[in-house]
């Protein structure tokens, strides 16, 4: 049992910033965030808020192009950035966390079977060869608990559907049972119902004690109303708002956040009389250069003349919510 | 797009080779003497001062000879560099745009020129129609011929790219017509692309027309140098150095020039490559 | 018991011999057409009307045959592929059959490609994909060692070795398949191929730099390539050693070199030709370029025939190797 004093996962004003020929792109420039064990922390935001780059650089391999910069992002209380690459290959990853990167479809081996494929994981993380039938019952079972028919671990990846496809990918990453899974846009390319059966999956993991704690990142909030217990928002590289899940969607703080919440279909028929629907004017900051102080002045009608000199720290507001607003 | 690409040092450094080859082609032969002149009082000499690159069998300057053959190999490549881009437009443009038939027509009959040989279906070209005495505008003409399918096989896989991009749906469904969508959409984003296909065919041209004229099937060397002239020694064409191993002055330089300008033109595509390509990898 | 001809593979093999049946089909009408283009006729421009060579006469005779010069087109068009399947391709300056003639060298041209074909694509391959994995001084080396390689005109890379290794240093022969007075069926199989051997070794070694080069530097390209896609990423995350991931790449990688294989055996046949030229191997490239030299048409023609079809066999095997090791394509798309 994990004392409660140390968190699952701690990231302290973290940095990460993506170097190219296309200039420096300030993708994730001073976010920090909690969790728990046993939580479901969702993180939500636009597309380039850098959500995913956060998720990457909690993995601990960064795409090529991202470079972490500073910060701490501290898992079980280690820092995984200053620890042995090798350590961390080993013992780290895959056992303790586990990251799914967008773009699931593209994640196996299009010349291998599935089969193939979890035997090559397998021993990459072991060391050591196993025997086929040992493997291949445990894979099977595995996938079995996430709604899958053990005939999988025959096909190639081409031969799978999308939703197939993203929970044999879950299913891998997990084979370890890491304590913290994060994952990223699951169900983005999958339509509603296999949006429903991979988020069922997820649950029963975490039900059967498979996996602990989930980190979910979507850009569409309803799927995150669906699962977590804790909701950050994140805006132009940093976190704006961190909320349990329900005060997220029915008490929004931040004026991003309530945008982003009218701006949601909802079946509620008395919210939508009384918000409409309401779409946010102007567009995403280029993080090559954002704006200065707060990210979000330029789009939000609460702006201030603060808003745009000083920078609004993420402060507790009232228990369990933190903002970071010129508002409170 | 171009903002891009003069960032690139690899793309700046390979332009800056080929350009100065160009350069060398065009000036070069202003201040040579004339590179078809035998002057039977200096015949095969190694070079010395007043021949910066000695003389052939008859006499012939040869650095004059490299500064105009430079330019008449630009020239032919670049004619035919540009009928192969032109045709490569054609068919590998507008095909995949509308698809469906003439789609499938269009790549089909791609796909069954690429199969016959580039070098000896030219040979038969050549040795049929041109007789001897090939003009170097007939012989830039059947190279354009015959390494079109190349250009429109790029052309083709970059317009099928772009087409699947938001902005042509937009036009699409705001009603634009398909052959004006290409045009107005479409073609501007392509152009720095054709215009290294088109560089890329010219070098390729360039390249055959060499090899052509090596073996006596290029443009009539009595009348005209290229490089690949100066290269001829097999005693096919009419000026031949017979045993070009003992004067290696003759034939080291017009190999050197085509290789230099060939990497020019490969560091300069390698660039390019790096900017279209959407996962711009540094290494 | 399933319809063997449903299965997906076999359809795709099918579909190959279509094509490359059409393909033939088009260069052998290419073939019939060509030379009835030209301006006048190709008997007469390759012995003069007026000769009185009683030889020269015959031969004009047999020509003037074989084309059909006095028939009307349809009927010279049913003579050629009634020529075409007795394997009749018209007779060469010499009175030879064009067949006889290309058949002979044939074997000499072949054991010159499919040797380069097959050790430049697992050598030129191989390197890639090592020097995609050595950072560093090596890596750039190779890289750059196999681009100057494959950029060089091949003509003119073949001069400079023969310069360099058989004159400067005389190392190997000047060219030749044979060494002068040495006739092949006087001696014994043994002998003809040892003899052979050093006038093989730099034609072979000329190609196989170029081709080797040629592999390389694209195999490292694509290897890279690969890199960057999301099941190495993900194989990433999941913590597989460098090596296993580069082992991931290179089997991927090298799927659409296959394509490329097609490419480079069209061009390496060109290429073999004049590299023949060079060191004079007697190949079809050595027949090719004499026959240039006398404007012997019908032996060019002959020549372009047999290297057509060579080139479509080689084309048409290599595609149904590539559709067998893409798992993709011998599976068909289900699900």
């Amino acid at each position: 049992m994990i004392s409660k004093t140390i968190h699952l996962l701690e990231i302290k004003d973290l940095r990460g910033y993506y170097r190219g020929i296309f200039g420096v792109v300030r993708a994730v420039d001073g976010v920090s965030l909690t969790a728990d064990c046993g939580e479901v922390v969702g993180i939500v935001g636009e597309s380039g808020c850098g959500k995913s780059t956060l998720a990457q650089l909690c993995s601990g391999s960064p795409s090529p192009l991202l470079h972490y910069e500073s910060g701490k992002i501290l898992v079980n209380g280690v820092d995984i950035y200053k620890i042995d690459p090798e350590v961390f290959r080993t013992e780290v990853k895959c056992q303790i966390m586990s990251y799914i990167p967008q773009a699931s479809m593209d994640s196996l081996n299009p010349v291998k079977r599935v089969r193939d494929f979890i035997m090559d994981v397998m021993i990459e993380r072991t060391g050591q060869k196993l025997s086929k039938s040992e493997v291949f019952k445990t894979a099977g079972d595995h996938l079995e608990k996430l709604g899958l028919d053990r005939g999988v671990l025959d096909r190639y990846p081409h031969e799978l559907s999308g939703g197939m496809k993203q929970r044999v990918v879950i299913g891998i990453s997990t084979l370890f049972h890491p304590k913290l899974l994060t994952i990223d846009e699951p169900t983005s390319a999958l339509d509603v119902t296999t949006q429903k059966l991979v988020i069922k999956s997820l649950v029963n993991l975490k039900k059967a004690g498979i996996i602990e704690s989930l980190l979910f990142i979507s850009h569409d909030i309803t799927v995150l109303g669906q699962l977590c217990d804790r909701c950050a928002v994140m805006y132009g590289g940093k976190i704006v708002e961190v909320d349990t899940m329900d005060d997220t969607l029915n008490n929004p703080l931040h004026p991003y956040t309530q945008a982003l919440i009218s701006s949601v279909v909802s079946y509620d028929p008395e919210k939508m009389v009384k918000g409409g629907l309401k779409s946010i004017p102007g567009a995403p900051p280029d993080l090559r250069d954002p704006p200065p102080a707060c990210r979000f002045h330029p789009r939000c009608e609460y702006a201030m003349d603060i808003c745009q000199t000083k920078e609004p720290p993420l402060e507790a507001v009232k228990d369990g919510s933190e903002v970071a607003c010129w508002l409170y | 797009m171009f903002d891009l690409l003069v960032r690139s040092p690899k793309f700046i450094f390979g332009t800056a080779i080929v350009l100065a080859i160009i350069l060398f082609g065009i000036i070069g032969p202003v201040f040579t003497r004339d590179p078809l002149k035998p002057n039977p009082h200096h015949v095969a000499e190694s070079p010395s001062g007043v021949y910066i690159l000695g003389t052939g069998d008859l006499g012939e300057d040869l650095f004059a000879q490299l500064c105009m053959g430079t330019r008449n190999s630009l020239m032919i490549g670049a004619i035919a560099g540009g009928f192969a881009t032109f045709v490569g437009v054609l068919v590998g443009g507008i095909g995949p745009y509308k698809s469906g038939l003439a789609d499938e027509t269009s790549n089909a009959f791609t796909n069954v020129v690429m199969v016959f040989p580039m070098l000896p279906l030219l040979i038969v070209l050549v040795a049929l129609f041109g007789g001897g005495n090939a003009s170097m505008f007939l012989v830039a003409t059947l190279i354009g011929l015959t390494s079109w399918p190349w250009a429109a096989r790029c052309i083709r896989s970059q317009v099928l790219t772009l087409k699947e991009r938001e902005f042509i749906n937009v036009a699409r469904m705001s009603g634009v017509k398909g052959r004006k969508i290409v045009i107005t959409e479409i073609m501007p984003n392509m152009l720095a692309y054709i215009i290294i296909v088109f560089v890329v065919s010219l070098s390729i041209a360039i390249l055959t027309e060499a090899g052509l004229s090596m073996i006596g099937l290029g443009p009539d060397p009595s009348s005209n140098v290229t490089l690949g002239t100066m290269l001829d020694f097999l005693g096919t064409g009419s000026t031949s150095i017979a045993l070009p191993w003992n004067y290696w002055w003759a034939f080291i330089p017009p190999g050197l020039v085509l290789t230099i300008f060939l990497l020019g033109v490969f560091i300069m595509q390698s660039g390019m490559d790096e900017v279209f390509n959407p996962r711009l990898r540094r290494v | 018991m399933k319809n063997p001809f449903a299965h997906p593979f076999a359809k795709f093999v099918l579909k190959k011999l279509f094509f490359y049946l059409v393909v033939t089909f088009i260069a052998l009408n290419f073939i019939f057409l060509i030379p009835r283009l030209m301006p006048g006729n190709p008997i007469d421009q390759m012995i003069p009307p007026g000769t009185t060579d009683p030889g020269r006469k015959s031969l004009r005779a047999e020509l003037g045959k074989y084309f059909g010069l006095n028939k009307s087109r349809s009927e010279q068009y049913v003579d050629f592929w009634l020529n075409l399947l007795r394997g009749n391709l018209g007779l060469s300056m010499d009175f030879r059959p064009v067949a006889t003639v290309v058949m002979e060298k044939l074997p000499y041209t072949m054991v010159l490609v499919v040797p380069v074909l097959l050790v430049g694509f697992f050598v030129g391959n191989w390197i890639g994909a090592r020097a995609a994995y050595i950072k560093g001084k090596l890596s750039e080396a190779i890289y750059f060692a196999s681009i100057f390689a494959s950029q060089m005109p091949f003509y003119w890379f073949a001069m400079v070795i023969l310069f360099l290794l058989a004159v400067k240093l005389p190392i190997f022969p000047t060219g030749g398949t044979f060494s002068p007075l040495f006739i092949p069926p006087l001696h014994s199989p043994v002998e003809v191929f040892l003899d052979a051997l050093p006038h093989y070794g730099l034609p072979f070694l000329t190609l196989l730099i170029i081709t080797t080069g040629g592999w390389a530097s694209g195999m490292r390209a694509m290897t890279l390539y690969e890199l960057d896609s999301g099941y190495i990423l993900y194989a990433r995350q999941l913590g597989f050693r460098k090596k296993k991931l580069m082992s991931y790449a290179r089997r991927n990688a090298i799927l659409p070199q296959f394509t490329g294989l097609n490419v480079n055996l069209n061009n390496l046949i060109g290429m073999t030709m004049i590299i023949e030229m060079v060191f004079r191997w007697d190949g079809v490239g050595l027949v090719a370029l004499n026959a240039i030299k006398s404007r012997d048409y019908f032996l060019i023609l002959g020549t372009f025939l047999i290297t057509m079809v060579v080139v479509v066999i080689g084309n048409f095997l290599v595609d149904i190797a590539y559709g067998f090791l893409d798992p993709r394509i011998r599976t068909g798309r289900e699900g």
